[in-house]
């Protein structure tokens, strides 16, 4: 009986062990079979639906011009996409190609992600100079580059000139200088019109964009790339600056009241487009666009302005420019390299760029594709994003203060409930334990 | 010199080969994630590459840190609300057990909270409490104008306040009815007869028959809520404040997840679940004893 119990044990044992190994075993043997190679490439935007459609065919496209690849487009959520990322990292999971921003998420973690060099040689001189120093480790468009760009991006406010026109206002002046844009506001307000569309539920972004837009015009390029290093200072004038004139905003009123109860994607959007406010602070590509703006209030209703401009601004034509907002990169582990660098440049390039742009409205940063120039707003975004480009801030500081850095957003725009001081204090805290 | 030779009986053999498994399990998921907890936390690490040892530097830093102490303040005011959390339903549960018209449509009521589960309570109270939601409307349609002043979530106090009721509180209810009604079962009827025959009211019997009976049960629902006061809450708070505004929600649980998995610290955030570590093995401590106790009782 006890021989039988000690027997029945070392079974136990060895069945676990041998289920352990197999599993392990299995994974390991994935991806060495012969056949055609599948890719399986990660995306936060692919369950939207225009942007997934468009994905779909992009990647029809690529498996008919490479019948030996077979795509398995995967969408992922947004809002962990980056924890889900250095879990697969860690794990060396199957993932081949992923969607990626161009921002800090994506530096902190970027030793996994795979060095394009060698592999886009020919087609380097296709790519903008500003994309590729965006997707390029060492901030070099000749090298470095572990993103392909698929959208440049950049930040500015719209405006509706329906809703000017209701005010009193003469719609074809443009209100970027500050004080002009106080005075629309107050007038817009008067006449019952909600100024500024703003949704800063979760992230407040609407804060967060106008910061950006702000302190283009405020700081140089290099100060701005001083946020990499902790060169420049939260504490700067500068910043103290632009923090007051967006409490303005909020002090006078000028702000929706539902803005900390709404998201930006998509509700402060759609609000926008629904012509519930005056102003927006939206994107130069991809999404909260001239096209989305464009198409729901008619282009001829919709005017673009880089940012409001104070007086004693040093860069008043300053467009925020990412270089490149998303874009998508090879994962370093992925047995697939040369399969997912042909794939990344198809679908950044070419044809399958150009299925992107036409569904999204992106501004696709590569020469082989061409620009819509019958469109007058997009055609004077281009020409700021080209000839007035500035760093985007939030693309330098470190990725891991962002949401603390919104949470204090919250709590002295919103909540009312710090002092300004308290909260430069708090920020630059913030950005330094983040270093 | 004598040496003494340890030797395992046959039962003590068998017993240890088939606890193996169990054991071999609880040593890869369980005592191993722990330890190299430890270890991490003594470390520079993201979670991708080499860990750097760096002593206890995380600890340093983790005692000057604001949010370590907005979490420490966060967790008082939640466990604060844990005696409302428990006597709240034990006060459902007895006036239940007394007899209420439709008590099972009530006990349904309010056991639904446990059935939805925390993140969804959360995304829907995050609505409900919005400047855009229904009590907002209701409020303007009462006529009160700044009804969107009325922002519960906005506010650090209110915020922390609505967090511990929602969650230590009101989504507790249901299991406690049903905890405690379960208890209440056990207790000898003729206890109240007896009781009754002596002239006592419903709320002596309550005090000096139900409370004594259940004493155990009080006692482990509330080491309970402690346990989902310090490790089960980030569900709720991820969806319901996001830790905010400030740090007025954040609690440690929060905070190790925010720094391992939003600000790619690892090693840090580490040391930050070794204090949380401590925390719960002290309500662990606490729960075994009361274990023990029930038991010898």
């Amino acid at each position: 009986m006890k021989k039988n119990a000690t027997r029945i044990g070392i079974i136990l044992v060895l069945v676990l062990l041998i289920a352990g190994a197999a599993t392990l075993g299995a994974q390991g043997q994935k991806g060495e079979a012969e056949g055609p190679i599948t890719l399986t490439v990660w995306n936060f935007k692919y369950a939207e639906e225009i942007g997934g459609k468009a994905f779909r065919e992009m990647d029809r496209l690529f498996m008919e011009q490479n019948p030996g690849i077979i795509i398995d487009h995967q969408a992922q959520p947004e809002s962990n996409y980056y924890q889900l990322l250095i879990s697969a990292f860690s794990a060396k999971s199957d993932l081949d190609v992923f969607l990626t921003h161009t921002d800090q998420r994506a530096w902190g973690i970027s030793e996994s992600y795979y060095l394009l060099d060698d592999q886009i040689k020919d087609v380097m001189d296709t790519y903008a100079d500003s994309a590729l120093e965006a997707c390029s480790e060492t901030k070099s468009k000749d090298s470095g580059i572990k993103i392909l760009p698929l959208t440049a991006q950049g930040n500015g406010f719209y405006y509706n000139k329906t809703l000017l026109k209701q005010a009193g206002l003469d719609p074809e002046v443009v209100p970027s200088d500050w004080n002009t844009f106080l005075n629309a506001c107050e007038k817009l307000k008067n006449a019952g019109i909600t100024p500024i569309i703003y949704g800063n539920q979760g992230s407040p972004f609407g804060i967060c964009f106008t910061y950006r837009t702000i302190l283009g015009t405020l700081l140089s390029s290099d100060e701005i790339d001083g946020f990499t290093d902790g060169s420049t200072t939260f504490k700067r004038d500068e910043y103290v600056q632009a923090t007051r004139m967006i409490k303005e905003l909020f002090d006078k009123g000028y702000v929706n009241v539902e803005n900390s109860s709404i998201p930006y994607f998509m509700d402060g959007i759609t609000d926008f487009q629904a012509g519930k406010g005056a102003f927006f602070c939206g994107l130069n590509s991809d999404i909260a666009h001239w096209k989305d703006f464009g198409t729901a209030l008619g282009y001829e209703n919709v005017g673009y302005f880089s940012a409001p401009v104070a007086s004693n601004a040093k860069y008043p034509l300053a467009q925020v420019n990412q270089g490149a907002g998303i874009g998508f990169a090879v994962a370093d582990h992925s047995p697939h390299k040369e399969a997912a660098a042909k794939y990344v440049k198809f679908m950044t390039s070419g044809e399958a760029g150009k299925v992107f742009m036409d569904a999204t409205g992106a501004i696709v940063p590569n020469s082989t594709i061409p620009v819509d120039a019958s469109n007058p707003m997009l055609t004077d975004i281009l020409e700021k994003m080209n000839s007035h480009a500035t760093p985007d801030i939030m693309n330098r500081v470190p990725g891991g203060m962002i949401t603390d850095y919104y949470n204090f957003m919250t709590l002295y725009f919103i909540s009312g409930e710090i002092s300004e001081s308290r909260y430069i204090d708090q920020v630059e805290a913030i950005y330094r334990s983040n270093l | 010199m004598k040496r003494t030779r340890f030797r395992m009986t046959q039962d003590a053999k068998d017993a240890l080969v088939l606890l193996s498994p169990l054991l071999v399990l609880t040593g890869v998921f369980l005592v191993f994630p722990v330890a190299s907890n430890f270890y991490y936390s003594l470390t520079k690490w993201k979670g991708l590459g080499t860990p750097v040892f760096i002593g206890l530097e995380n600890y340093r830093q983790l005692f000057q840190d604001t949010r370590f102490y907005s979490s420490l303040k966060s967790l008082g005011t939640l466990v604060l609300y844990i005696p409302l959390g428990v006597f709240l339903p034990l006060v459902i549960a007895n006036i239940l057990r007394t007899g209420l018209h439709g008590w099972k449509a009530y006990r349904a009521l309010l056991y639904l909270p446990n059935i939805i589960g925390p993140v969804i309570l959360g995304t829907i109270f995050s609505v409900i409490l919005s400047q855009v939601g229904p009590i907002t409307e209701i409020l303007k349609s009462l006529g009160y104008a700044n009804a969107n002043e009325f922002y519960m979530l906005g506010k650090s106090t209110s915020a922390i306040n609505t967090l511990s009721f929602l969650f230590v509180v009101w989504m507790r209810v249901g299991f406690g009815c049903i905890y405690f009604l379960a208890a209440m079962s056990t207790i000898d009827e003729s206890l109240y007869d007896a009781a009754k025959i002596d002239g006592t009211n419903k709320f002596q019997d309550f005090i000096h028959i139900t409370i004594p009976g259940i004493r155990f049960s009080i006692e482990f629902f509330t080491v309970l809520a402690f346990i989902e006061v310090f490790a089960r809450m980030y569900g709720m708070i991820f969806t319901l404040t996001g830790g905010g505004p400030g740090y007025a929600t954040y609690t440690l649980e929060f905070g190790v997840y925010m720094l391992s998995f939003s600000a790619y610290q690892k090693g840090y955030a580490s040391a930050w679940a070794v204090i949380l570590f401590f925390f719960c093995a002290i309500i662990a401590l606490v729960q075994i004893r009361l274990i023990r106790k029930g038991e010898q009782s």
